[in-house]
């Protein structure tokens, strides 16, 4: 009798232990919930308590979403700050600015602190960071997760799978001419087929044996493990000799990978860790914490490691629900006078449930939680929550939601070597009276790129409408052939004047004098 | 008897023919120009610079073709227009766009560059007195002071008429002219519009010697 008793007890035992592990009690109680939409993202403010499993604690929380699959014009981008050669930190507001220089067709909306990074030293970030393609940062070891969004809305979440790394060689349209597996890394090639890439942490010389294309990088990272490396240049010399390298500089070694002149001055080079399986055409990637927040829908209460799980702090967490909106959210911290309590990262979790997020992950937290928002009758960019360490703190990296149509990739070149006939350049250019730029079709475009003061415009019309601040422009252009065709040079430029409007009266009132007082 | 009869009358014809009277002369008033003064009934050229001013207006009516270079100065902006006549042709100007005029048969025709190639159209605004310009001016609004021509104020007003189109209520102030040889050389003046002073700077150049080609359309 006294076995049965004891093994109802152990069932029951194990029964009321699964049941309080897997459903914790939680309630939000909003004591005040502000919502505001600002270009299609929506921002709300709750000021009120969470009840954990009968612990109240007060809490400010700040959510940020938007959806991105349904508009091609809202999208999602991961930045930094970082310089050429080596990692930075920098607050949310400076990140913000450097979006607007690198990508000036996108306006930031607003966004959130992103990875956990070594704050003491250099600024790295722990895990992934893809910027537009390019994975500046593979992570540390092969157990961090990662949030990744393709240019269809997509969100990737969990650990990054990679194809290796690559060579990939892009013309000066942008397009892949070819891709080449690299297989080694400051590592000489074991046979005639095997390709090389030296970086410059490399001290030894590089033999003469080999076909060398030197390579001064536009950007280097380079891991403080040397687990991982991302290059980034042009061409500078190719050489059989024997090198050692610069600094900045990376060399991509092997035979007969150059031969047929894949490498021109015209080109740029990127070496990374290539992305493989469905994070293949992952366009824009952010590090995330060990375990996730939320899983199908519900708070992951099995959460049981990550950033100082068991503990309150400040928090910042991005999740997507099932219809693809993307939402980030900031919980205020270390602030209990202020009614900011902070929460667990399992607190956070429930948070994030509630919101709606089908999957959800925490990013960086404690005083790096940091939300801005377009400020609409400031201008700039809001803070919307309150830092814990009283100011914005430096960080890594950041995720944003910003406003207009990411760049289309530029279709690959089909074989290499290039067998494609090439377009003529446009004819015919001037600018009319109401600004518009013209110029004849070429017949097998895909699109016309107009350089503008070096800035260039992709139009798929032979037409462009012009609003250029008063002073002097060069003008050229060039026919974009796609994968079909070659692409023209670019045309001479053509010099378009803009003056300011009492000049424009000024050469009204001559040209009439000219064409009004000739001789009959 | 009869021929010494006919004899006596046709002396007497031939007499009373040749002495008919001779009529009153009339006394006809000199009128010497404002340069002038009449000196034992001759004008006397008695100003000089008066005098080359006058025939630097009459020589105006006769410009034909001659070239026309503009500066028109905002500050530390500067802005060069050429203007360009040769007879019924005519050419505009600035930063190296150059635009064509041609008045033919009674119509005006406009060349203007697009692209590659030139373009005709026919102007059909009518001509307006104010579109004259300098045109308006003589000697007599002038006053001369140390080889150097001022426009009088009071006349500032025929200059105005021009910039009016485009600047309505503006004026011209300091409006001087110069001259080279007998022709009209420059003029420079200021054109306040609103609260922005133009310097102007016209420069004639070329004058009977300017040629114009038309393009080929």
């Amino acid at each position: 009798m006294k076995k049965y008793i004891f093994l109802v007890l152990l069932i029951l035992t194990f029964t009321f232990v699964q049941l309080i592990d897997i459903q914790a009690a939680f309630r939000l109680t909003e004591t005040t919930k502000e919502t505001i939409y600002i270009e299609g993202v929506r921002h709300t403010k709750i000021v009120g308590s969470i009840d954990m499993d009968g612990l109240i604690t007060d809490q400010v929380i700040n959510y940020l979403g938007a959806n991105p699959s349904s508009r091609s014009d809202l999208n999602i981008v991961v930045a930094d700050n970082y310089s050429p050669y080596e990692w930075h930190m920098s607050g949310l507001p400076i990140i913000i600015d450097t979006i607007h220089q690198r990508y000036d067709y996108l306006e930031v909306i607003g966004g959130v602190n992103g990875d956990f990074y070594d704050i003491n030293d250099t600024g790295q970030p722990l895990s992934l960071h893809v910027r537009d393609f390019e994975v500046i940062q593979r992570g540390y070891g092969g157990t961090r997760n990662a949030v990744g969004f393709k240019d269809n809305g997509e969100v990737v979440f969990g650990i990054p799978e990679f194809d290796g790394y690559e060579l990939l060689v892009y013309n000066d349209e942008g397009q892949l001419k070819k891709r080449v597996p690299i297989n080694h890394i400051n590592e000489d090639p074991l046979n005639e087929s095997e390709l090389s890439v030296y970086f410059d942490d490399y001290l030894n010389t590089i033999p003469a044996q080999y076909n060398k294309v030197i390579i001064e990088g536009i950007e280097t990272k380079i891991n403080l493990n040397k687990s991982g490396y991302f290059g980034k240049g042009s061409l500078v010399a190719t050489t059989t000799e024997q090198v050692n390298i610069e600094e900045h500089q990376f060399i991509i070694v092997g035979n007969e990978f150059n031969n047929d002149n894949l490498i021109t001055e015209h080109d740029y080079v990127v070496v990374q860790l290539g992305l493989g399986g469905e994070w293949n055409d992952v366009r824009f990637a952010i590090g995330a914490d060990a375990q996730p927040l939320v899983i199908s829908g519900e708070a992951n209460l099995a959460l049981n490691a990550g950033a100082s799980w068991n503990f309150p702090a400040p928090r910042t967490a991005v999740g997507v629900k099932s219809d693809g909106t993307v939402f980030f959210v900031v919980v205020d911290g270390r602030n209990p006078p202020l009614g900011m309590d902070g929460v667990k990262l399992r607190e956070l979790g429930e948070i994030m449930a509630y919101f709606g997020a089908e999957t959800a992950y925490n990013l960086d937290g404690g005083g790096s939680s940091t939300m801005a928002l377009k400020d609409l009758e400031a201008g700039g960019y809001a803070i919307l929550n309150t830092p814990s360490d009283g100011r914005v703190r430096s960080v890594s990296n950041g995720v944003f939601f910003v406003k207009g149509e990411l760049r289309p990739v530029p279709d690959p070149i089909p074989v290499w070597p290039d067998t494609r006939n090439q377009l003529s350049m446009p004819t015919n250019i001037y600018v009319d009276e109401q600004n518009v730029l013209h110029f004849d079709e070429i017949q097998g475009s895909v699109s016309y790129s107009v350089i503008i003061d070096g800035k260039e415009t992709i139009v798929t019309d032979n037409q462009l409408s012009l609003a250029l601040s008063v002073g002097s422009h060069e003008i050229s252009i060039r026919t974009k052939g796609g994968a079909l065709y070659k692409s023209s040079d670019y045309t001479e430029h053509i010099t378009y004047n803009v003056y300011p409007s009492d000049i424009y009266k000024f050469i009204s009132l001559f040209q009439d004098f000219a064409s009004k007082n000739t001789n009959p | 008897m009869r021929k010494i009869l006919l004899a006596f009358a046709l002396i007497g014809a031939v007499v009373f023919s040749a002495c008919q009277k001779e009529p009153t002369p009339i006394d006809i008033p000199i009128t010497c120009n404002s340069y002038e003064e009449l000196q034992n009934g001759v004008c006397v050229v008695v100003d000089a610079e008066a005098k080359l001013l006058s025939d630097v207006f009459s020589n105006l009516d006769t410009f034909n073709d001659y070239t026309l270079d503009i500066i028109v100065q905002n500050q530390m902006e500067l802005y060069n227009m050429t203007i360009e006549f040769d007879n019924n042709k005519s050419s505009f100007e600035i930063d190296g766009n150059k635009e064509y005029y041609m008045y033919n048969n009674g119509i005006n025709e406009h060349y203007f560059k697009q692209g590659d190639s030139f373009q005709k159209e026919s102007l059909s605004e009518p001509l307006s007195d104010n579109f004259l310009f300098f045109y308006h001016l003589d000697a007599e609004m002038f006053t001369s002071l140390d080889g150097k021509y001022y426009l009088n104020i009071q006349n500032n007003s025929d200059i105005e008429a021009f910039f009016e189109m485009e600047f309505p209520e503006c004026t011209v102030q300091n409006f001087e002219l110069t001259i080279e040889g007998e022709q009209i050389s420059g003029m420079i003046f200021d054109l306040i519009a609103g609260e922005i002073n133009y310097r102007m700077v016209m420069t004639f150049s070329l004058i009977g010697e300017t040629s114009i080609t038309i393009p080929v359309v």
